[in-house]
């Protein structure tokens, strides 16, 4: 009692609690399912509990009765930077606060006797979370002190069964996005040779924004087990589609001065800083489409291998347009690249436990140029472990574990940092999640 | 079975241990001089390179001339410099009021500053001299002519021969590394006079280029040598920063009933048109009503003053076709030291291409813009003319590349921030004050001392 009581208020902090930390390359979360998760994320095709809403709503046609699912993951980065010349130099060392985030997942299925299937889904596809250690100190806080995006998606997919061995889903989503970005303004110093004085802070905080976006998706079984030579032929494909979202979305500015000990200086600041106003943003979080390969051996085991491709390019800027003082615009350029992921998982269902494995690689969407304390994105590995079991009458509560260990390839900035800031980032990401189910 | 299954996670531990760990601070790689060797490096060359700011010579600046960033950067021995204390000499200017607009700008003080270190008894390491030419390097006729006024031969040359000449023969150990840079003084010269008279062509140029680097090949034949090319003389603020419009009490230009634009009387009374450029030593004459017709008013002091209707004369406005030739000039000597280089193993640095970027573009650092706009652009000094702490970082670095790409070296670049200073030479707020121009209401002193007279004769 007093455990359902633990996972009943983790879910509920898990929705009310603003997820951040990209996962996936770019700002990606594609920690979506504990199940699925400890398959490595490689569930296209061969998902089988609610997070088909997420993962391919066409599965949902396999997946019997009435589901509910909630759960989440607990993310844990730990990114540090060490400079080169010619900025911030060499010998220097910067670190992000230890930061836990805590992305939701939530979803409701139902299967109707008429070859329909409904699925309801709340989760947090993007996340970005960002704190650098002694933010008045953090020799890249002209580029950025804090920054934080956070996305919470609604989703409604229906899937259909055209034919025997098609299913096909289709559906929506309401995705909510907010941003917040802080860093800090210098200026040269009047008496100055070019030497900079820290003059202002520079908060911009979103409100948040809604956008809408599709999907659809489809799963097919080939059927009799067919060889390629001696390569079984999959016995499950998957394919998902969902696409992108662009979210215009309005905030504040807040600029707040740092005195410099320089009255005058501090007057003429004073007069040039742009006021406290209104302003706005596009945030455009990419289509991804997912193909899955699943085979499967009896009732035990089950193998899977996807590709999951992501467009990045729709990352091209992050504009700051500013109501009162457009003159003060900015345009943070980024440039990103679309980018692949390949997963593969193993599933061995057993009598009292189901245990899954997996592996995954996913490429860096970012440019060399856009690799900066916002994001050092980079090319990373993942492993996961993960088990299942199920309780009570016919095993309808079933409980999922997962545990990923991400390992971020150095990334060097190769002195062409649009920002200037030269150096090479460090990355580890630990995540674990759990969900637990219920099916009528 | 127990160790079967403690191996694995050992592993694993070991690799999640190493993955979060901190990343540890990157030293530089080990300096690599390629085919240099900078263990003596020697200057010289003009006011640039002798770290001239802000209208003086003093030792706070002189210190951050890029060849002396450059030769601390390398390691290589420490440099003997002909250091001048106190206020410098001339007195350094500064800004005496920052606002409301407009700026002023006005010696330290009155008193100048002593040299430190004239005993020395070697040469110095970078003999570089406010106003020298190219042929004052080889030659020392010109150093003490009447009417050329230069008080930093005696200071710095001190009677020991030409400047080459110290610098081959009178430094132990020898330099193994030379830096040449002049050019901008044979143009400058006529230039901040308003006038084309006076420029030395670019064929004695290229002859005396060729007796420069004859005598190096000479006297030092295993030392490298490193040049920088002639800046774009008519981008730098002295020739920018006054409008040539008239303006009104809040600085904008003031145009005809037609809309069309109304230019500041010029020689003969006649309106400047759209490309002439008024000098930043006219801007007192420009306070006191001159240059604006009868019936117009000029607030350049921030203060209303009838126009005179006299216009500027010819020595304070460089017209259309005068920055033209500069600029044909400049191309000219930069095509003579390309072609001096050719058959040499010399590096050739892009000066001209550093002042052109910072005159259009800018160069952004920490995200502010950087430009060549007088006080707020952050890479001048005060003088309009010659560059401040920043712009010699910025200079270090194109250095530190021409020399890297020329000698296959492997010198890491500086951070112009970290040898940006907050002293003496008063940069402003990188933006635009509102509202009127800076100014310096006494001129620029000092400067008219720098340049040789018109129609120097050339040994």
């Amino acid at each position: 009692m007093r455990f359902r009581r633990i996972l009943l208020a983790a879910a509920v902090a898990g929705c009310v609690l603003p997820p951040a930390g990209a996962r996936a390359a770019g700002y990606g979360i594609y920690e979506q399912s504990a199940a699925v998760l400890g398959m490595a994320g490689a569930g296209t095709a061969s998902v089988h509990d609610p997070s088909a809403v997420f993962f391919n709503p066409a599965a949902l046609m396999g997946i019997e009765g009435t589901r509910i699912y909630g759960g989440g993951s607990l993310l844990q980065p730990f990114t540090s930077f060490a400079g080169v010349a010619p900025h911030p130099g060499f010998g220097v060392t910067e670190e992000m606060k230890a930061q836990q985030f805590y992305p939701p997942t939530a979803y409701f299925t139902h299967h109707f006797p008429t070859g329909w299937a409904l699925g309801l889904g709340l989760n947090s596809p993007f996340g970005l979370g960002v704190d650098w250690k002694n933010p008045d100190q953090f020799t890249g806080r002209y580029i950025v002190a804090r920054a934080n995006l956070r996305t919470i998606s609604s989703s409604l997919v229906a899937a259909h069964t055209l034919r025997p061995n098609l299913d096909i889903g289709f559906g929506g989503n309401l995705v909510y996005a907010n941003v917040d970005l802080a860093n800090r303004e210098f200026v040269p110093k009047p008496g100055g040779g070019g030497g900079q004085v820290e003059v202002a802070n520079v908060d911009l905080t979103s409100d948040w924004t809604p956008g809408y976006a599709w999907n659809a998706a489809l799963s097919w079984r080939p059927g009799t087990r067919m060889m390629w030579g001696w390569i079984p032929l999959p016995g499950k494909v998957g394919l998902t589609y969902r696409s992108r979202v662009i979210l215009h979305v309005d905030g504040n500015v807040d600029i707040t001065q740092i005195p410099t000990g320089d009255g005058t200086l501090d007057a003429v600041v004073a007069g040039q800083l742009p006021p406290d106003q209104a302003a706005s943003t596009v945030l455009r979080l990419p289509s991804i489409a997912a193909l899955g390969l699943a085979w499967s051996w009896g009732s035990a085991w089950t193998l899977e291998s996807d590709a999951v491709f992501t467009e990045w390019s729709t990352f091209k800027d992050l504009p700051i347009y500013l109501e009162r003082t457009p003159s003060a615009n900015q345009r943070i350029v980024e440039s990103y690249d679309d980018s692949f992921q390949f997963r593969f998982g193993a599933e061995r269902r057993g009598t009292a436990f189901t245990w899954r494995a997996g592996y995954y690689m996913d490429q860096a969407a970012a440019p060399t140029e856009s690799v900066s304390p916002i994001l050092p994105d980079a090319d990373r590995q993942g492993a996961t472990l993960g088990v299942g079991l199920g309780f009570g009458k016919d095993r309808r509560l079933s409980l999922d574990l997962y545990e990923l260990a991400l390992f971020v390839k150095n990334r060097k900035t190769e002195g062409v940092n649009r920002d200037g800031f030269e150096g090479e980032y460090k990355s580890y990401v630990n995540s674990t999640g759990l969900s637990l189910a219920y099916r009528w | 079975m127990k160790s079967r299954t403690r191996i694995p996670l050992l592993l694993a531990t070991a690799a999640a241990a190493a993955g979060c760990s901190k990343i540890g601070p990157i030293t530089a790689p080990a300096l690599n001089s390629g085919r240099a060797n900078f263990s003596v490096v020697a200057a010289l060359g003009t006011s640039i390179t002798a770290g001239y700011q802000s209208g003086g010579l003093v030792d706070r600046h002189q210190t951050h001339s890029y060849a002396v960033l450059f030769a601390q950067r390398v390691g290589a021995h420490p440099l003997d410099l002909p250091l001048i204390g106190g206020d410098g000499i001339p007195p350094l200017l500064e800004i005496k009021r920052l606002a409301p607009p407009p700026v002023v700008i006005a010696p330290i003080s009155a008193t100048p500053g002593s040299p430190t270190n004239f005993p020395l008894p070697t040469a110095y390491h970078n003999m570089s001299i406010p106003g020298a030419l190219l042929v004052d390097a080889t030659d020392t006729t010109l150093y003490q002519l009447p009417g050329r006024n230069n008080p930093f031969f005696g200071l710095i040359q001190r009677q020991r021969g030409p400047l080459a000449l110290q610098v081959a023969r009178q430094l132990d150990p020898q330099p193994t590394f030379v830096i040449l840079e002049y050019g901008a003084n044979e143009l400058l010269g006529p230039a901040v006079k308003g006038t084309t008279l006076g420029i030395v062509s670019n064929v004695t140029y290229a002859a005396l280029m060729s007796r420069t680097l004859a005598f190096f090949a000479d006297s030092l034949p295993n030392a490298r040598l490193a040049i920088v090319n002639v800046p774009d003389i008519t981008t730098i603020p002295f020739f920018n920063t006054l409008s040539n419009r008239l303006l009104d009490a809040q600085g904008q230009p003031l145009v005809n009933p037609n809309g069309s634009p109304r230019f500041v009387l010029g020689p003969s009374n006649v309106a400047l048109t759209a490309n002439d450029r008024v000098l930043l030593t006219a801007a007192p004459l420009l306070a006191a009503g001159f240059g604006y017709p009868v019936g117009t008013t000029s607030y350049l002091s921030g203060l209303p003053v009838p126009g005179n209707g006299l216009g500027l004369g010819d020595s304070l406005v460089l017209s259309s076709s005068e920055a033209q030739t500069f600029q044909i000039e400049v191309r000219n000597y930069n095509t003579v030291i390309d072609t001096s280089v050719a058959r040499r193993d010399i590096a050739v640095v892009d000066l001209r291409g550093l002042l052109r970027t910072a005159a259009t573009t800018g160069f952004l650092i920490q995200r502010v813009r950087y430009t060549s706009a007088f006080v707020t652009g952050g890479v001048f000094s005060l003088d309009g003319v010659h560059p401040n702490d920043l712009g010699h970082a910025l200079l270090c670095n194109e250095l530190i590349a021409a020399v890297n790409t020329k000698f296959g070296s492997n010198v890491t670049p500086i951070d112009p921030t970290q040898f940006a200073t907050l002293t003496a030479s008063r940069a402003g707020v990188a933006r635009a004050e509102p509202g009127l121009p800076p100014w310096l209401p006494a001129g620029v002193p000092g400067l008219e001392t720098l340049f040789a007279p018109r129609g120097l004769p050339l040994p």
